[in-house]
């Protein structure tokens, strides 16, 4: 069922404003994961990852399941649909699988900040696995945002087939 | 069921093609990376076998010196 004009809009500045602001998000978290590894100071060590624990929590998690969300509906809700397009096809892949790893890293995320909460030594908290993990996120989201912006051609055969359908 | 629609479907266009491939090597490369690194992976690498939060110094019967790092 296609949205009326109105909802579309509002709906695709839903999709924008969760999308980027999981991006935006997700380099704060790639900069607390750097202060975890570098900082000197034993409480701003811990502090970066009690906060990376509270941030994928309470920003990440929900910024990721909205934007998941509205592209669902920006997809079933507008001629693009989810599986016509290439490019719709790949954003959708690379946001579901984006997500599902963040859900998963959430716990590990939780785990390192349970360390850091304890009197461990530094070395023990300090984590390269955040940062690895924020840097390909970070790389994964660029990638979405461009493929929303130049929306580079190309049917499926099932959008072929649909836009026959239409025509006809 | 309906008819098949005159014309042959277009072709996979080259960016799909290069980055199903991309992604097919970065996969494989994580699963490598996953298996040779396996047992550093996850959050079972910040936890003991009970559930709790444990230095993998006290695991690995190293002591941190006097005073923290």
């Amino acid at each position: 069922m296609l949205m009326p004009p109105g909802v579309r809009r509002f709906a695709l500045t839903a999709h924008v404003v969760s999308s980027v602001g999981w991006l935006g998000a997700i380099a704060v978290f790639l900069a607390l994961s750097l202060a975890g590894l570098m900082a000197d100071e034993a409480r701003a060590v811990r502090a970066a990852y009690l906060a990376m624990d509270l941030a994928a929590w309470s920003v990440l998690v929900p910024l990721a399941l909205a934007s998941l969300l509205t592209g669902l509906v920006q997809g079933l809700g507008t001629n693009w649909g989810l599986f016509r397009h290439y490019w719709v096809l790949a954003k959708l892949l690379l946001t579901g699988v984006a997500t599902l790893v963040l859900l998963a890293y959430t716990q590990t995320i939780s785990s390192i900040a349970g360390v850091a909460e304890q009197n461990a030594p530094l070395e023990d908290v300090r984590s390269l696995s955040p940062a690895l993990h924020a840097a390909v996120a970070v790389v994964v989201l660029l990638t979405t945002t461009a493929l929303a912006i130049y929306k580079p051609r190309g049917l499926t055969r099932y959008g072929w087939r649909k836009q026959h359908e239409q025509r006809g | 069921m309906s008819s098949a629609p005159p014309g042959s479907p277009p072709g996979t266009p080259r960016w799909v093609k290069v980055s199903a491939i991309v992604a097919v090597v970065v996969a494989l490369l994580l699963v490598a990376l996953l298996l040779l690194g396996g047992e550093n992976h996850g959050p079972g690498r910040h936890t003991s076998s009970d559930g709790g939060a444990q230095p993998s110094t006290v695991v690995e019967g190293h002591t941190p010196p006097a005073g923290g790092h």
